[in-house]
């Protein structure tokens, strides 16, 4: 059993030198990195904020002074055993209890998808399977769930012929882009892996404020999404957005929420201008809104009116 | 028996002109008042477009634009009547409107409805609001325009779209047989109802 570890990280606020405490210290880029340093040596270390004393003297032995300015600022605490130890690092920061919590969660998540996949019998070789449930056409939706998945036990969908899920009938295949590997087209030897479960909390806003945005810049009226729709947000981003770190993530969904807002702002889409409304609109393939007939010529307003040229037909406009 | 000796035909000045009977019944009761000696006609549209319509009368084709309620139609109206007191002959008042429904309305196999007919063999007609008839095939809109072109017969219209639309909506066929070689008045002046 191969055992995948994600490189760590830290989490820190943007306008962590801003605090007081930095703001206490003699220098305050000095005392920044040095306290940033002394955050990722603990986290790499699994140290839950611990910061050895040991590690302290070599790594600042020339300019240690910027540790005892922390000290007295109460940014690193000294501990009885002469260690230090970091002023609230968790919950912020994951400590080696939350770590292994999350790891047996996903162990166990794991195991009963592995399980599920072998009782509906659907794996053909003893081989590792690719995971076909990640494709650029069938994405899960807020009230939907994929093609694939309704055909596994019930069989409303199978063909009693032949005996092969709709999913695997390569007609199907071929019209929702599902193939062999994962996502379709240039996704297919890289299936999409999930959004870090962190990224959710730590994006969530940004994402909301940026469909928001991209909305409002068309229609040009107030527009609001509460946390409600952080999930479905993060369904975009994880299965739609090119680029998935929160800066271009947040940018592609203005983008996106913009041209949806252009093409069926006071159309009544589906489930409205919301990101709901949006996730659906790109699952459908970017769909405009349904045209009954020649849109009707009226009489322009008097703001609109204006005097026309007719001189290449002979008329003459007297005046 | 002897003959009648025949009398000349002398006009009786206190009898409406021949032609003017038919085309008071085609004029709606709203534009009745509608005259170039009526008070309500300088009241509603301004004193230059009244001028400009009287000087065009007796031109062939003549296009009334502007924008809604802006007086088009009481202008023309007022032409109307000016040209038949002046020419003595027949002449129409079409609605665009009921032009387009006019053949769906007829009964199948029984030839053009009365008001197409009247409307593509009348001596004059002002189309009035050409433009504001519903938009579907059956529409007589542009088979008038034709036939009275072919005929060499004078058309005057009012309409209160811009060329663009007119062209969207009917061809340039169609428009330009409408304003080739035509006086064309911008009707001024802002409506007092709005």
């Amino acid at each position: 059993m191969r055992v995948r570890r994600v490189k760590p990280y830290v989490c820190v606020d943007c306008d962590y030198a801003e605090h007081f405490r930095f703001q206490d210290t003699k220098d305050v880029d000095a005392a920044a990195g040095t306290w940033l340093r002394c955050l990722t040596y603990s986290r790499a270390q699994e140290q839950d904020g611990l910061v050895k004393a040991s590690w302290l003297q070599r790594t600042f032995a020339t300019t240690y002074e910027r540790v005892e300015d922390l000290v007295r600022v109460g940014l690193l605490r000294l501990r009885e055993d002469g260690d230090y130890e970091l002023h609230a690092y968790a919950p912020r920061n994951q400590t080696r209890a939350m770590l292994e919590e999350e790891r047996g969660l996903a162990r166990e998540r794991m195991a009963s998808a592995r399980n599920a996949k072998t009782s509906t019998k659907r794996r053909r070789s003893p081989e590792q399977t690719p995971n076909k449930r990640r494709t650029s056409a069938l994405v899960p939706t807020s009230t939907s769930s994929s093609i694939k998945h309704t055909s596994t036990s019930s069989s409303p969908c199978s063909s009693p012929s032949s005996g092969v899920s709709v999913v695997e009938d390569p007609e199907i295949q071929g019209r929702y882009g599902i193939h062999e590997g994962g996502p379709g087209g240039a996704g297919a030897a890289h299936p999409r892996t999930p959004l870090p479960a962190s990224e959710r909390g730590l994006s969530g806003s940004l994402w909301l404020q940026a469909f928001t945005d991209g909305v409002a810049d068309h229609t040009r009226r107030p527009c609001t999404a509460g946390r409600v729709y952080v999930s479905t947000l993060e369904r975009l981003v994880s299965h739609h957005a090119p680029q998935r770190d929160a800066p271009s993530a947040c940018a592609w969904l203005r983008e996106q929420a913009r041209a949806f807002a252009v093409l069926w702002d006071g159309k009544h889409p589906a489930k409205g201008l919301t990101p709901d409304g949006l996730e659906r609109w790109l699952n459908d393939g970017r769909q405009g809104p349904p045209e009954f007939g020649r849109p009707r010529i009226v009489q322009p307003t008097a703001e609109d009116w204006h005097e026309d040229d007719w001189s290449d037909l002979g008329a003459e406009v007297v005046r | 028996m002897s003959r009648p000796e025949r009398v000349p035909y002398e006009p009786d000045p206190e009898r409406p002109p021949p032609g003017a009977v038919y085309l008071e019944r085609t004029i709606p009761p709203a534009y009745r008042w509608a005259r170039f000696d009526a008070d309500e006609l300088a009241e509603r549209v301004p004193q230059a477009s009244v001028a400009l319509a009287l000087a065009s009368c007796a031109e062939p084709r003549v296009c009334l634009m502007g924008i809604s309620r802006a007086g088009k139609t009481s202008l023309g109206v007022a032409m109307i009547r000016a040209w038949v007191a002046r020419a003595r002959r027949p002449a129409a008042f079409v609605h665009a409107y009921r032009l387009g429904t006019a053949r769906i309305q007829h009964p199948a196999g029984h030839g053009e409805p009365e008001a197409v007919d009247v409307a593509m063999r009348m001596p004059l007609i002002l189309l009035d609001d050409l433009g504001s008839e519903r938009d579907h095939a059956f529409s007589a809109v542009p088979d008038v325009i034709f036939e009275r072109d072919a005929q060499s017969l004078p058309t005057w219209v009012t309409t209160g779209l811009t060329r663009e639309q007119l062209v969207k909506r009917y061809g340039l066929g169609v428009v330009a047989r409408v304003f080739e070689r035509a006086k064309v008045i911008h009707v001024g002046g802002r409506t007092q109802r709005l």
